[in-house]
């Protein structure tokens, strides 16, 4: 596909890197120039300068042949202005990044007005998977699938755990529980686990099922599985603004702390029971004044990433149970888990994210559809979501039966509401939903998941 | 340095290499050329047999960056020149290895420079073999190679440092396609030449043959007279016509096929080109009517085909013109240095290098005068970024060193100052045949030892890869592995 995309920050970046992975034909148009040459460096992409905004750049960088635009600079006004602009002049389909909560309401009704395709909202997407992901105390990053009826969590195999040095097969805590394990990272890289692969300690592990399941194999293997009561919101930016009500809405005490007295006021009159305190972030007496100590859960999400990690630190100095780290730069993130910061999200990858799902079901074929896609370990491996149709060519025979390739496996399936953990003799039915994981990249289709 | 990468890559060249020598092949066997069918066999054996088990190399690592694009560029050419002097040699053409190697080095690099007198007496496959290397090298083998294997997208490294001009453009998102493209304008244009070459009544291997030394503007012909040997106003108005077509930015055919018609007309660099070209044709015209040649028709015919030969730095010749009077021989001379546009296939300076040199010395005389104004060097009305400018500068001031350096090697060697001035400009600008009476229009370059060819040599690969691929080579902190594991 030509895609087009607007704003080479980070999330035009993430777009970038991923989409030409992807064989599709990208050009960047940024004002920046020495950024967007930069890009151009690494990645087969073309690059046009200039304001994505004006009708002379967009007409340079071959928009009104484009399948797809982009908008993603960091003001809204000009990413509507450009996706109205390139629909008028001809391009396909546009997805503008919009955040301002302010334009929220008006959105339904410039979707269909501007012609836009996708609303992106990077710190809504994250702001739901973060309240999400409180749900399970004591597992670091959480993803859901088939509108939350499987979820799938990632856990660090302690040493003299139970799952320590066993093989899978020989585990009963997942069998009891009827979770599976999908992944499992060790030293970077990933690994689709058979049967007899060992676990080791250290090792991180991706279990999917339901989420009652995945209470069940927590308390099985004696994790913490108590329900997060009290949480501590350290920072006041957009997130926030969309996090709070979310969490007050699950019965969550929030508390919350912003150095800008205008935007403390701001929020405590948007928000009900949040408690707002005015005070330095990153002042570790207004914090522990605060009890930080008897936090489930603390989230840093200033918009200083440095400020992030040292609030994440502490609290984990503090034995704060969850602590989850907002960084828009996610070079590093490979190196923070050896420090104990394992909850680490970025707005601007996941909405990158979001959006190559979208790209990918552009192009899929008829016989299944995406649904959701995951990445994990840096997009090492992908989780997919398949909706089926009655289509498909592997309905109704079992498992064990069909010819899989490698490095691939079925996850679970959703049906009729219910997922289903599956074993050999089960069989694919029509509107069902599959859950892949891979390390194969690029898979758009269901029909790739077999050997030929 | 990623070595492992560049085995790769090197791989893949000895292998596009071998496949390309499977053509010349069939011609020797066709022509029952029994040196030539063992020679070219011997080489495909070899040539593929160190070349594939390279190619299949996993490296750890694909990622590369500008000095590995560099090396790779270098060590290619390098390596394609050695395997592809071995034909040559082998079928007993060529008295010696280096003498080989001079010429299919003349051959890739598009410069046209010969060691042999006598070249009507070479088998067909040879013959064929020395063009199609201008062929090659004019739009560059590793532009063909990005074309045909997906490599990743930090291979823009690759093209940027074969393609010529001070900044690489991309037509398309994908580096691929845009490869491709290249080679279908290129291949259509050169489809397009040996048709109206055999119209003309030549023969269809000579029309391939010269079609291939024109679009490579390289200059390798079948006669040793080279295009004057046919005698005919409609071949040599075709070829001049078309080395200036093949002398042009090939975006430049790509905005055509796009129908940005308007863009093309406003291309300061393809106007001045054009312009060049008129005024150096209306001046030597003036200069030789009533000298050399008896009317304005002669004149324009031998003025045109040599400038359009010159200034593409393709180097056939329709005229000696040695025998012209100083005014056009200078004009020539200039025109060498002068070269092609940026983004074809011809050498030289490069007009777009010209233009940056002397806004930028304009610039610096406005500064002088008046110490606080601020200006930018534009380019197509569009400001040419600080570096660009700089590097331009850079490169002008590298390129006199090696041409200084490499006159002076040449003068040790014995040879007077004109011949070693003007063989240096000659292979350093990619051009071919020089000036005066030993390198000139009717010379060639056999009577020169074994050093000196190499030195031009040299100078030629220094030419068509813009200098700084080869000289890299020679930098020992290129070569050093990064890192503990590398």
């Amino acid at each position: 596909m030509r895609i087009v995309v607007v704003g080479g920050g980070q999330v035009g970046l993430s777009l970038c890197e991923q989409l030409s992975k992807e064989d599709h034909q990208i050009t960047v148009v940024d004002t920046n120039t020495a950024d967007i040459r930069r890009m151009a460096d690494v990645l087969d992409i073309n690059i046009v300068s200039g304001n994505g905004a004006a009708y002379a750049t967009l007409q340079e960088a071959d928009a009104q042949n484009a399948d797809l635009v982009i908008a993603a600079t960091s003001s809204d006004e000009a990413n509507m202005i450009c996706c109205m602009l390139a629909k008028k002049m001809g391009a396909q389909r546009t997805i503008a990044r919009v955040r301002n909560p302010e334009y929220r309401e008006q959105l339904i009704l410039m979707r269909d007005e501007l012609g836009l395709s996708m609303v992106i909202n990077p710190e809504q997407t994250a702001a739901q998977a973060v309240a999400h992901g409180l749900y399970y105390t004591s597992a670091s990053s959480v993803a859901t699938f088939a509108k939350g009826r499987i979820d799938l969590l990632e856990l660090r195999v302690e040493e003299n755990a139970r799952l320590a040095d066993k093989q899978i097969k020989d585990l009963r805590c997942t069998r009891e529980a009827n979770v599976l394990i999908a992944a499992v990272e060790r030293n970077g890289e990933v690994f689709i686990p058979n049967g007899d692969f060992r676990l080791c300690a250290g090792d991180r592990i991706h279990v999917a099922g339901a989420s009652s399941n995945l209470m069940l194999f927590l308390r099985i293997i004696g994790r913490s599985t108590r329900k997060t009561e009290m949480v501590m919101l350290v920072g006041g930016s957009k997130i926030a603004g969309y996090l709070c009500p979310l969490l007050e809405n699950s019965g969550i005490k929030v508390k919350l702390v912003e150095h800008d007295a205008a935007v403390c006021e701001k929020l405590s009159a948007h928000l009900n029971k949040t408690l707002v305190i005015n005070g330095v972030e990153t002042d570790q007496e207004l914090l522990l004044s605060e009890d930080i100590e008897s936090m489930d859960a603390v989230i840093a999400l200033t918009d200083n990433d440095e400020d992030n990690l040292m609030v994440s630190l502490f609290a984990v100095s503090h034995k704060v149970p969850k602590v989850i780290t907002k960084l828009d730069r996610l070079s590093y993130a490979e190196v923070l888990s050896s420090v104990g910061l394992d909850n680490v999200f970025s707005p601007k990858i996941s909405i990158a994210n979001a959006i190559v799902r979208y790209v990918r079901s552009l192009s899929n074929s008829l016989g299944s559809e995406i649904e959701s896609l995951h990445r994990i370990v840096g997009g090492k491996a992908e989780i997919v979501e398949f909706a089926m149709t009655n289509r498909g060519r592997h309905l109704g025979i079992p498992l064990s039966e069909l010819n899989m390739k490698p490095n691939v496996l079925i996850s679970g399936i959703v049906r009729g509401g219910k997922a289903i953990i599956p074993r050999g003799s089960d069989k694919f039915e029509a509107n069902d939903h599959v859950l892949v994981v891979t390390t194969h990249k690029r898979l758009d289709d269901f029909d790739k998941i077999f050997a030929e | 340095m990623n070595y492992k990468l560049a085995l790769k890559i090197l791989g893949y060249i000895l292998l596009i290499e071998a496949g390309f020598m499977l053509i010349p092949l069939l011609i020797s066997v066709f022509q029952a050329e029994a040196a030539a069918v063992r020679a070219f066999l011997v080489t495909i054996v070899i040539t593929a047999a160190i070349g594939l088990p390279c190619s299949r190399l996993k490296p750890a690592k694909t990622a590369m960056q500008a000095r590995e694009g560099f090396v790779i560029v270098g060590l290619a050419w390098v390596v394609l020149s050695v395997f592809g002097a071995l034909p040559l040699y082998l079928s007993d053409a060529f008295p010696t290895y280096v003498d080989a190697l001079f010429e299919i080095v003349s051959g890739f690099t598009t410069t046209g420079s010969t060691v042999l007198s006598e070249i009507e007496s070479l088998s067909r496959g040879v013959l064929f073999w020395r063009s199609f290397s201008h062929w090659l090298g004019g739009m560059g083998v590793l532009v063909f190679l990005l074309s045909v294997v997906p490599l990743s997208g930090e291979s823009i490294h690759l093209m940027r440092a074969e393609s010529p001009g001070p900044s690489v453009e991309k037509f398309t998102p994908r580096l691929r396609t845009t490869a491709k493209r290249l080679y279908f304008i290129y291949i259509v244009l050169t489809l397009v030449q040996i048709v109206l070459l055999c119209l003309g009544g030549m023969p269809l291997f000579d029309s391939c043959v010269t079609a291939f030394g024109t679009a490579g503007t390289g200059g390798f012909a079948v006669k040793n007279a080279s295009i004057a040997a046919y005698g005919s106003v409609y071949l040599e108005t075709v070829i001049a016509i078309f080395m200036v077509l093949f002398g042009v930015n090939f975006s430049i055919y790509n905005l055509i096929l796009l129908r940005r018609i308007r863009s093309v007309l406003k291309n300061e660099e393809l106007r001045v080109y054009l312009g060049v070209i008129l005024v150096a044709i209306a001046l030597i015209v003036w200069d030789t009517v009533g000298t050399v040649y008896a009317n304005f028709g002669v004149a324009l015919r031998y003025a045109g085909f040599q400038v359009s030969s010159i200034i593409t730095t393709t180097g056939y010749t329709s005229a000696n013109y040695d025998l012209w009077p100083p005014l056009s021989r200078a004009i020539l001379l200039i025109l060498m240095f002068v070269g092609a546009s940026a983004g074809s296939t011809g050498g030289g300076l490069k007009i777009s290098r010209i233009m940056i040199l002397w806004k930028a010395m304009r610039r610096q005389f406005r500064s002088l005068v008046h110490p606080n104004s601020i200006s930018v060097v534009k380019l197509d009305g569009e400001r040419l970024d600080e570096p660009i400018v700089q590097a331009t500068l850079n490169y002008f001031f590298v390129y006199v060193l090696i041409f200084t350096v490499s006159v002076t090697l040449i003068f040790v060697c014995g040879h007077d100052l004109a011949t070693s001035f003007s063989s240096v400009a000659a292979c350093l600008n990619n051009v071919g045949p020089g000036m005066g009476p030993l390198v000139g229009a009717v010379g060639n370059y056999g009577f020169m030892g074994a050093f000196e060819k190499i030195v031009l040599s040299f100078n030629m690969l220094v030419g068509r890869l813009e200098i700084y691929p080869m000289l890299l080579l020679f930098s020992p902190s290129l070569w050093k592995r990064r890192g503990k594991r590398g």
